[in-house]
């Protein structure tokens, strides 16, 4: 074992110098070779870190470029908004899909989540006829009650974790209901259909789950 | 082990609320602030990984507590079983105490590694408290232990330690009695700053002391060897971070408190409170001995039941109150953290022991050390804990900063007192 004189310590770490007062040590001629208490880390998740640098980058210039371009030719129709909205949103994704601490159900609803923005978003960007809200999101919507209703049967052995982002669908396709009521003279088709899907979704998955939806349910919503 | 019983991979579902000191974690854990211990124990010969994800995989079959993954619910978080499988046991490729990504680590809570002879147990501190955490530990070295060493089975039957519990109550609301008044501090203490070491290196330093010479110095100051250890931390920041000057702010030590003995309890959850050291270096070159004094007083008013009682009925209470418990969780995680950050600069730093660790003496020959290593947190970039084993004490500072002065004034104390002491540390401070 070294010795360091002046803090008056032992080191144990094959090492010429003190942690402590960096200190030359005084080195022991009988001590053995001392196995090391820790492995060398080496850095991590910069190659990550480099990937969303670029991408936010490339996104920025490629928008800078669009809005350049249509200020020069066509600045009537301001099409280099939806440009700029659908780069944000590919942003979003990759940044959000390669994210470790999120479950899959949580990055699929908040996909959804900011695509249905994106889409509305784009409505209002283009003169706002109200194509969103009547047709795009409650397409969606019923698109993610199907994608739940196949990843229930797929994964049944934990099917039941699937019943709060069906609840989410639920209020969602509720929201857009209203939404599209507002807008339009009409009950909107797309928008009723979505809700139905949505509500039968849940509601199957209660009746027919039985306990274990209860369960799932109760622990969910324990206070 | 002949005593199996049904598991979660048969289907048994078991799901439990949060203790009332767990509902503060999930909610300010970030990959600074990991939450996460580190309790290893080295024993005499290499490890055997495939040895050891079996020991792992049999020992957690008892432990319910262990099973559980995080969940949010609308108001609270709570724990559900896990029903997927035990991630494959890795050599340590990462700092002590890295921030356990859930979904890398099939929702798992804790993480086990090895590297040489040692068995590292990392515990996100939402599961259980460092006492929690030992009692799974052992029992994970004793199955590995009796796995590679077939002498064993003469002297050790195979299966769990009769001390060891697996209750896991929820000791707190057990042991709640009134409405107490607000406990938690929010003067704001000495912050230790500097520079901190490059990307995410994490800095260690273990101190092997010999038990029976820090015991002697203790008595001589006619104090405990907690206190003595305590008053040479405060002394050491005293000396190289205030440099002996006076200031308003207080050097504030945490000191968990494991409150088992004093309510009689068993559980694996969590179940301590923190009191605290507190010195106000009220005038310029105080002396050792009149901070020791200060340290002493500070922590025997603090640690009576009652008081330790007080301490953690109010958050109870508040948790028991019906018009706090219905507010969506996403809300409730936003007074949490402002409460947190609120209190969290009112410590320098935290010093946690584990006190003395016995191990059956059939597997004593097998075991040479234990340690313990703790995360960062708000406004604590130094952070000390203490255990010892059979004669040896291990004090073992976790920091993020380049600079070591602290840990070179408190050694130097030591040593100043007649206590060898020898340094061992994880190489950052050399790079």
């Amino acid at each position: 074992m070294n010795r360091c004189q002046r803090c008056k310590v032992d080191i144990i770490d094959d090492t010429v110098k003190c942690p402590l007062c960096h200190g030359v040590l005084v080195h022991d001629e009988n001590s053995v070779q001392h196995q090391p208490l820790y492995p060398t880390i080496s850095q991590k998740g910069q190659a990550l870190q480099w990937l969303f640098k670029i991408t936010i980058f490339a996104s920025i210039i490629a928008e800078a470029v669009c809005i350049l371009v249509n200020y020069l030719t066509t600045w009537q129709v301001k099409w280099s908004f939806v440009t700029g909205i659908g780069l944000a949103y590919a942003c979003f994704t990759i940044l959000y899909s390669v994210k470790r601490n999120k479950s899959h159900q949580r990055k699929m609803v908040m996909q959804l989540i900011i695509g249905l923005f994106v889409i509305f978003v784009i409505d209002l960007a283009l003169g706002y006829k109200g194509w969103s809200v009547a047709y795009a999101i409650p397409s969606a919507i019923m698109s993610m009650d199907i994608g739940f209703g196949v990843l229930m049967i797929v994964n049944r052995k934990n099917w039941q974790i699937y019943i709060m982002p069906q609840i989410w669908m639920v209020i969602a396709s509720a929201a857009c209901l209203i939404l599209a009521w507002m807008e339009m003279d009409v009950l909107p088709l797309f928008a009723l259909i979505a809700i139905v899907v949505s509500v039968i979704a849940l509601a199957v998955s209660i009746v027919f789950g039985d306990r274990r939806a209860g369960n799932e349910l109760y622990r969910r919503f324990h206070i | 082990m002949q005593q199996k019983r049904v598991n979660h991979k048969n289907g048994r579902l078991i799901w439990n609320r949060l203790d009332n000191t767990a509902n503060l974690f999930p909610v300010i854990a970030t990959k600074n602030m990991t939450n996460v211990y580190r309790i290893s124990v080295t024993l005499t010969d290499d490890i055997e990984p495939e040895k050891l994800q079996t020991a792992v995989e049999q020992v957690l079959e008892y432990f319910d507590v262990f099973q559980f993954c995080l969940k949010k619910g609308i108001f609270w978080y709570y724990f559900e079983t896990n029903k997927r499988p035990l991630p494959h046991i890795e050599e340590e490729n990462l700092y002590p105490c890295t921030y356990i990504e859930r979904y890398e680590n099939n929702e798992y809570l804790f993480r086990v590694s090895y590297y040489g002879k040692r068995i590292n147990l990392e515990v996100f501190h939402a599961l259980t408290d460092g006492n929690g955490a030992l009692a799974f530990l052992k029992e994970i070295t004793y199955m590995y232990l009796r796995m590679t060493h077939e002498e064993l089975a003469d002297n050790v039957q195979d299966t769990l330690n009769k001390e060891t519990s697996l209750d896991y109550e929820d000791s707190y609301l057990n042991n709640y009695k009134r409405k107490a008044a607000r406990t938690y501090k929010t003067e704001k203490a000495v912050v230790i700053k500097g520079t901190k070491l490059s990307g995410d290196q994490f800095g260690v330093m273990h101190g092997y002391i010999p038990v029976a010479e820090i015991k002697k110095v203790a008595k001589s100051y006619d104090v405990t060897i907690n206190q003595y250890l305590l008053a040479v931390y405060t002394w050491a920041i005293y000396v190289q971070y205030l440099k002996k000057m006076a200031g308003k702010k207080p050097i504030t030590i945490s000191v968990p408190v494991n409150l088992r003995p004093y309510f009689d309890s068993t559980t694996l959850k969590n179940f301590f409170v923190i009191v605290s050291s507190v010195f106000h270096p009220y005038k310029d070159d105080c002396t050792f001995e009149e901070i020791l004094a200060v340290v002493k007083e500070s922590l025997e008013k603090q640690t009576t039941k009652e008081n330790l009682e007080k301490l953690f009925s109010y958050n109870v209470s508040n948790e028991k109150t019906f018009m706090l418990r219905v507010v969506p969780l996403a809300i409730k995680k936003l007074a949490i953290k402002f409460v947190y950050l609120q209190s969290a600069h009112a410590n320098t730093s935290t010093v946690t022991n584990l006190g003395l660790i016995k191990v059956e003496e059939a597997y004593k020959k097998y075991i040479k050390q234990f340690h313990v290593v703790i995360s960062m947190s708000e406004g604590q970039n130094i952070k000390g804990t203490v255990i010892s084993y059979d004669e040896t004490m291990v004090f073992t500072f976790s920091s993020y900063l380049e600079n070591t002065s602290i840990q070179r004034e408190f050694f130097r104390k030591l040593s100043e007192d007649g206590i060898n002491v020898s340094i061992e540390t994880n190489g950052v401070y050399y790079e």
